[in-house]
């Protein structure tokens, strides 16, 4: 799948990265010059893979939770909510905050925030230490997708954001794969509580990264004049407010909600349950259920995939009329964008000017609503 | 933000019903026609999915 290849390159050429900050100028990193822009979709994608660990971790272990602390279903339920109502109430603080000091150490708060209470999980004993833990951990992973998208404002020109926005976004779906692979192994041999430790500690492994290499493009001395110039290529030169209010007067705003409402809460119970269920309904092993769950995302990334290349066939902008009926697309005065505004809710879910793109990190099936903003691109692209 | 909220709905609802029957029947059941419901109000809410005119109506 060619939507493979930007991530495989993100990735390499984060790694070349490292080396060449350690053993040449700047100006020599030939193969990079230019091109620093996808290191730094590498360590976001790097990021929202560390960040679906990090909550993954309770889903895969919570056969062992239960057995070892005596809840039941609905006290696990319980703890579900209070990581979901963090969550909701972080992406209105979490982001108000990267605005205001700037996404280098925005993003960096969070991540240590949200590590310390991944690593918290290791030292709880009972249920509402959980509890605890589970809303400290939710609040802080509210940050990362209005840290992201910030980010990719500011190092993508307008016609590759909704790439790297696509790439970073395939993050979760590793995120999902990689913990039920690596977390039982550590469960079976050093416990439960090394499990939350370790993938918590990972956050301090990325910070070191974020720290050396993410700067703005301005203050950057790895970013080219040229490539400066690029960022700043068909980027528009004001970004408009729309403020809520200003949407709520229109129907196609409550369809996105609606579908917003109905569709998440599928990707959510996927998230948190579907270990337990394959372990309790199939009779596997906790080390055995990396494998399928594996497939059940690789599954969902082919639908994925496939629903936004169709979807985007299927619109053509002269007949609105004959959008497929899974999308709603929202427009508004061409001077609006999301530039530099994180907090602005609605932009991360409804993104200016909109159609689908058929890129990694789209999403149909219970993708699809869950993270809109990353297969729409703009329409005048 | 309607997502998270809908999260927070589906946590108590899927503790209490395995709680009650003991089988992931019933969630199963919500996730296949959650896409059926969402599709029937999108296009209750907005027939013909004609682009919203913001900030210029």
């Amino acid at each position: 799948m060619r939507e493979e290849n930007p991530i495989a390159d993100a990735g390499r050429s984060g790694t070349v990265a490292v080396s060449a900050g350690t053993l040449a100028s700047p100006e020599k990193s030939g193969i990079l010059a230019g091109r620093f822009r996808w290191v730094i979709c590498g360590l976001l994608f790097l990021g929202v893979t560390k960040n679906y660990m990090d909550r993954q971790v309770l889903g895969v272990l919570k056969g062992p939770l239960q057995h070892d602390l005596g809840w039941n279903d609905i006290d696990y339920g319980n703890l579900v909510f209070a990581f979901q109502t963090a969550y909701a109430i972080g992406m209105i603080f979490v982001g108000r905050l990267i605005d205001r000091v700037g996404t280098r150490i925005g993003y960096a708060i969070a991540m240590v925030f949200w590590s310390l209470a991944s690593m918290g999980h290791a030292i709880a004993n009972s249920l509402s230490s959980f509890v605890i833990a589970r809303s400290a951990l939710g609040f802080g992973e509210a940050g990362v997708f209005p840290a992201s998208i910030k980010c990719v404002a500011e190092w993508f020109p307008k016609k590759e954001r909704a790439l790297a926005t696509g790439i970073f976004n395939a993050g979760t779906n590793i995120g999902a794969i990689i913990t039920p692979l690596i977390v039982p192994w550590i469960a079976a041999h050093l416990g439960w509580r090394w499990a939350f430790l370790l993938t918590g500690a990972l956050g301090f492994a990325w910070l070191i990264l974020w720290l050396l290499l993410y700067r703005a493009p301005q203050q950057h001395s790895y970013c080219t004049n040229s490539e400066r110039e690029y960022i700043q290529s068909n980027s528009e030169p004001s970004s408009g407010n729309i403020k809520w209010a200003q949407l709520l007067p229109h129907k196609q705003t409550w369809a996105f909600a609606a579908g917003k409402f109905m569709i998440d809460p599928i990707w959510w119970f996927y998230l948190f349950w579907i270990p337990d269920y394959l372990q309790r309904e199939h009779g596997l092993h906790l080390t055995q259920i990396g494998l399928p769950i594996l497939v059940i995302y690789v599954i969902s990334d082919l639908g994925s995939v496939a629903g936004g290349w169709l979807s985007s066939s299927l619109i053509r902008p002269a007949d609105c009329h004959r959008l497929p009926p899974f999308r709603v697309v929202v427009r508004h005065p061409p001077d609006w964008t999301c530039r530099g505004r994180s907090s602005r809710l609605f932009c991360q879910s409804v993104h200016p000017d909109v159609r689908p793109l058929p890129i990694a990190g789209s999403r149909i099936g219970c993708r699809n609503w869950r993270h809109g903003r990353s297969h729409w691109r703009n329409a005048d692209r | 933000m309607a997502g998270a909220i809908g999260g927070m709905l589906i946590a108590e609802i899927v503790g209490h019903v395995l709680q009650w029957t003991g089988s992931y029947m019933v969630p199963f059941f919500i996730a296949a026609s959650a896409y059926l419901v969402a599709l029937l109000f999108i296009h209750l809410l907005s027939p013909k999915l004609i682009p919203a005119q913001i900030g210029q109506g």
